[in-house]
C-alpha cells in the first residue's frame, strides 16, 4: 500500500505530533536509526525515466521503483570504488541484468548523497496490535549541499486498518501539515536544487508556430548549445562513450540548424560559426569512430570462428593506445582557451544575430516550406538510385535523410504528435538501412588500411592479417545484402501511405498561415 | 503461489500452532504470505493479536472477489497478512454445501491471491468433510502434525484412504511428529515405525513438546518472535527450511 507523506515544517516536536496522530492509541517509544543514502543513476536518467531508482545505504544496493520504493533487487555492495557500470556489479549480482538492461552502456553517474535519520514509532490498539507505523525521516544533502535539512513525515498503512491511516492523515490536516506525493528522490533532488529528466536523448524545444523563424533559429541553437555543454563534464572525465556521442549528435545539429536556416541569418556573419562547428565535428570523429570500433567489438569477434579471433586482439590494444591519445587531444581542445572563446562569441551572437532577409518569416511558413524541399529531394535522389549506382549516391541520400530528421524533430512541436512519431518510424527504417551501408563501407576501409599497415611482421601480424581477412569477407557479404535491401527500405518510406503523412505536415502548416 | 494446508482429523496436535510459526519463518524466508485462519476457535488469529471479524459472514467470504480482499489483515511482521477467522465459519460446511462445485471452491477463491502473495498457508478445521475436501484439493501439499500415539496412527490411515477415495495424489501428503517426547518410549518406537507403514513422506524435523510453543498464547507471538533460541523455534525454522524448496 502507498504510504501518505507530510513534509514536517522545521522545530516539530516530532513525539508531541506522532501521540496527536496516533489518536488516543498507545505509542511505542521511537526506534531510531541513522544511515547515509546516496541515489544514482544514468546522466540521462534512464532508470528514472524508467520509474527506477538505484540507491546505496547500510552495505546494500537496491533497484526500487520510483513512486512506492518497492524492492526489486538488492546486492551486497562491495569494498573499493562504486560500480561504473551495470556489468562492474559482477555477473552473479541479482543487480547485473536488471540494470544492464536499463542502463544499456551508460555510466552511472552519482545524483544525491543524504544524511537520513530515521524514528519510526508503533501504534497498538488495545491488544498490542500494530495498526500504523508511523516514520519521521530526516535528511541531510551532502552533495548537492543544501542548508536546512529535508523532514517528512510517513505513515505507513497496514491491511484491513485502514481506518487508523485516515484517522492520522486527518491529525495532520489539522495541523495544517503539507501532504507531499512527490517520491523521496524527487524530494531530495528538488530540495537540492536538481531537477529530474533534466537532460534527456532528443531534440526538445518548444516552438509556437507564429514566432519568427530568427526566434525559433535561436531557440534550438540556444538548446544546442546547452547540450554540448552538458556533455563536456562527462566527456573530459571520459565516464562513458555517450557523452562524446551526445556532443556530436548537438554539433552535427547545429551544423543542420545553420543549414535549413540559410536567409534567417546573415549568411556571411555565420559563416565563421558554420567553420567552427564543422571543424569540432571534425575534432571529435576519430574518438567516435574508435568508441563504435571498441563497442562492436564483442559482435565483430563473433562473426569469426574461433580460432581467429586471437588475431584481432593486436588491433584492439592499438585501438585502446589511440583512444587514449584521442582522448586527450579533445580533453585539451575543450579546455583551450580558443574553443571557450568560441562558445562565449556564439552565445553573444545569438543574443542579437544580424537579421538575414528570410528573419521575420513565420517559423511555420519556413519550416513547412523548407520540409516540402527536403522530403522531395529525398524522394527524388532515392528514386534515381539503381542498383548499379555508385556508394557516393547512398552517401549523398544517407545526408540528406539525417538533414530531413533534423528538421523534422526541430518542428516536432509545430506538428500532432502521432504524424511524427510514424513519420520518424519510415524515415527511421530508411536511415538504418543506408546508415548500416555507410557503417561497413568505413569498417572495411578501416579494415583493409590496417591489413595495409606496415608497421608489424612476424607470426602476430600473420594470424591478424588472417582474422582481418575473415572480418572483410564478412562484413563484403553484409554490405551486399545491406545495398541489396536499400530498395526495400526506401519503397517503403516512398509509399503512397508516408508521403501523404508528409502531405498532411506541409498542409497543416499551411493552414496556420492561412 | 503454492498452498500449504495445516491439517488434522484430531485436535490438540499443535496444527495451529505450526501454521503460524510455518507462516512466520516463510515470510521472514522473504515469501510474500497469507494465512488463512479457517478453524471457528480463530486461535492462529489471537496469536496475531488481530480480532475475529465482527461483520460479514462465511456466505459472503465463499462468493470471494471484495468480500475475501477486505477481510485480510496485516500481522505485525512483513509480508505476513492473515485471514481472520469468524465465528460464522462453524456454517462453513453448510455454506460450501449450498454452492455449484464445493470442492473446487477454495481453489477458486484463492487464485485472485496470486497477485499479492507467493504462499498461502491454511489452518484447517479438524474435521474430514466438505471444508477439508475443499482445502485438500486446493493445496500443493497437506502437512499433517502427528503425535507418536496409537490412535494418531489411525487418523493418518484414515487420511491416506481418503486421499486415495478422491484420487488425491499420495505425493502431497506429508506429515511431521509433533509435540514429542522423546523420553517416552512409545513416542521413540512409534517414531521410527511409523514412517516405514504408510505411503505418507514423514519429514526429518521433529517438533518437540516445547514450553515455549506453550507460550506463544500468552506472549501473542510466533515463537522466533520471544524465544528465538528454543527447541520450538528452531524446529519450526528447521521444518520450513524442509518444505521450502518444496514449496517454490
Amino acid at each position: 500500500m502507498t504510504p501518505y507523506a507530510f513534509t514536517i515544517p522545521p522545530g516539530s516536536d516530532l513525539p508531541a505530533l506522532v501521540a496527536d496522530l496516533a489518536g488516543g492509541l498507545h505509542v511505542a517509544p521511537p526506534e531510531a536509526r541513522r544511515s547515509r543514502v546516496r541515489y544514482f543513476d544514468s546522466f540521462d536518467w534512464r532508470l528514472h525515466r524508467a520509474e527506477r531508482t538505484l540507491r546505496r545505504q547500510d552495505g546494500t544496493w537496491d533497484l526500487q521503483i520510483l513512486g512506492d520504493g518497492q524492492l526489486l533487487a538488492r546486492a551486497p555492495a562491495r569494498p573499493g570504488p562504486w560500480p561504473r557500470f551495470a556489468a562492474d556489479f559482477g555477473a552473479d549480482s541479482p543487480l547485473a541484468r536488471p540494470l544492464a538492461r536499463l542502463l544499456g552502456i551508460r555510466a552511472l553517474v552519482h545524483l544525491v548523497t543524504a544524511v537520513c535519520r530515521i524514528e519510526s514509532w508503533d501504534v497498538r490498539n488495545e491488544d498490542q496490535k500494530i495498526v500504523l507505523r508511523v516514520a519521521a525521516e530526516t535528511f541531510e544533502l551532502e552533495k548537492p549541499a543544501a542548508g536546512e535539512p529535508l523532514a517528512r513525515l510517513i505513515l505507513m498503512p497496514l491491511r484491513g486498518y485502514e481506518e487508523h491511516l485516515q484517522t492520522a492523515a486527518r491529525a495532520a490536516a489539522a495541523r495544517s501539515l503539507a501532504a507531499t506525493t512527490s517520491p523521496l528522490l524527487d524530494a531530495l533532488l528538488c530540495h537540492g536544487g536538481l531537477t529530474p529528466r533534466s537532460y534527456g536523448p532528443g531534440f526538445q524545444a518548444d516552438l509556437a508556430p507564429d514566432q519568427s523563424a530568427l526566434q525559433a533559429f535561436v531557440t534550438i541553437s540556444r538548446t544546442l548549445l546547452r547540450a554540448m555543454r552538458q556533455n563536456e563534464a562527462g566527456l573530459r572525465a571520459d565516464l562513458d562513450t555517450e557523452f562524446l556521442h551526445d556532443y556530436r549528435v548537438a554539433v552535427r545539429r547545429q551544423r543542420s540548424a545553420l543549414g535549413h536556416f540559410r536567409g534567417v541569418v546573415q549568411d556571411q556573419a555565420l559563416a565563421p560559426f558554420a567553420a567552427r562547428f564543422k571543424q569540432l565535428g571534425r575534432l571529435t570523429g576519430p574518438l567516435r569512430d574508435i568508441d563504435v570500433d571498441l563497442l562492436e567489438r564483442e559482435r565483430s569477434l563473433g562473426l569469426l570462428p574461433d580460432h581467429l579471433r586471437p588475431g584481432l586482439q593486436p588491433r584492439y590494444e592499438r585501438l585502446l593506445a589511440s583512444r587514449a591519445t584521442e582522448l586527450n587531444r579533445l580533453r585539451r581542445a575543450l579546455a583551450a582557451p580558443d574553443y571557450r572563446e568560441f562558445l562565449a562569441a556564439w552565445r553573444t551572437f545569438l543574443a542579437d544575430p544580424p537579421q538575414g532577409e528570410l528573419a521575420e518569416v513565420p517559423l511555420h511558413t519556413f519550416a513547412s516550406a523548407r520540409l516540402r524541399k527536403l522530403h522531395q529531394s529525398v524522394l527524388r535522389d532515392g528514386r534515381a538510385i539503381t542498383p548499379r549506382s555508385p556508394d557516393a549516391d547512398l552517401h549523398r541520400l544517407r545526408i540528406r535523410c539525417k538533414k530531413l530528421r533534423y528538421l523534422i524533430e526541430f518542428s516536432r512541436s509545430l506538428f500532432p504528435a502521432a504524424v511524427v512519431d510514424e513519420l520518424l518510424v519510415h524515415l527511421k527504417g530508411l536511415q538504418d538501412n543506408l546508415g548500416e551501408f555507410n557503417d561497413l563501407s568505413v569498417q572495411q576501409a578501416d579494415l583493409t588500411a590496417a591489413l595495409a599497415a606496415p608497421d608489424a611482421r612476424g607470426p602476430a601480424r600473420l594470424a591478424e592479417a588472417a582474422a582481418l581477412g575473415g572480418l572483410l569477407t564478412v562484413l563484403a557479404g553484409r554490405h551486399r545484402e545491406v545495398r541489396a535491401d536499400f530498395s526495400r527500405a526506401f519503397d517503403d518510406f516512398a509509399a503512397p501511405t508516408v508521403t501523404r503523412l508528409f502531405t498532411r505536415l506541409y498542409d497543416l502548416a499551411e493552414d496556420v498561415s492561412a | 503461489m503454492k498452498v500449504l494446508a495445516l491439517y488434522s482429523i484430531k485436535g490438540g496436535v499443535g496444527k495451529t500452532a505450526a501454521a503460524v510459526n510455518l507462516a512466520h519463518a516463510a515470510a521472514r524466508d522473504g515469501r510474500r504470505t497469507l494465512l488463512l485462519d479457517l478453524d471457528p476457535q480463530g486461535a492462529a488469529s489471537f496469536y496475531f493479536r488481530v480480532r475475529p471479524r465482527k461483520k460479514g459472514d462465511v456466505a459472503r467470504l465463499l462468493a470471494g472477489g471484495d468480500h475475501l480482499q477486505r477481510a485480510i489483515r496485516a500481522t505485525d511482521y512483513p509480508d505476513l497478512d492473515i485471514l481472520p477467522a469468524h465465528l460464522s465459519f462453524r456454517r462453513l460446511e453448510l455454506a460450501l454445501d449450498a454452492i455449484k462445485k464445493p470442492h473446487a471452491r477454495v481453489r477458486k477463491l484463492l487464485k485472485p491471491q496470486r497477485r499479492d502473495y507467493d504462499l498461502v498457508v491454511i489452518d484447517c478445521p479438524p474435521t474430514l468433510t466438505l471444508v477439508a475436501e475443499s482445502v485438500l484439493r486446493a493445496a500443493d501439499l497437506v502437512l499433517v502434525p502427528v503425535v507418536p500415539t496409537v490412535l494418531s496412527q489411525r487418523t493418518l490411515e484414515m487420511l491416506e484412504a481418503e486421499f486415495d477415495e478422491q484420487k488425491l495424489d499420495p505425493a502431497r501428503l506429508w506429515a511431521f511428529f509433533s509435540l514429542v517426547d522423546r523420553r517416552k518410549t512409545l513416542h521413540r518406537d512409534l517414531m521410527s515405525t511409523l514412517p516405514q507403514q504408510g505411503a505418507t513422506h514423514f519429514c526429518r524435523t521433529c517438533v518437540p513438546a516445547s514450553s515455549d510453543i506453550e507460550r506463544m498464547g500468552l506472549a501473542r507471538e510466533p515463537v522466533a518472535c520471544f524465544a528465538a533460541e528454543s527447541a520450538g523455534a528452531v524446529a519450526m525454522q528447521d521444518l520450513w527450511n524442509e518444505l521450502s524448496t518444496r514449496l517454490s
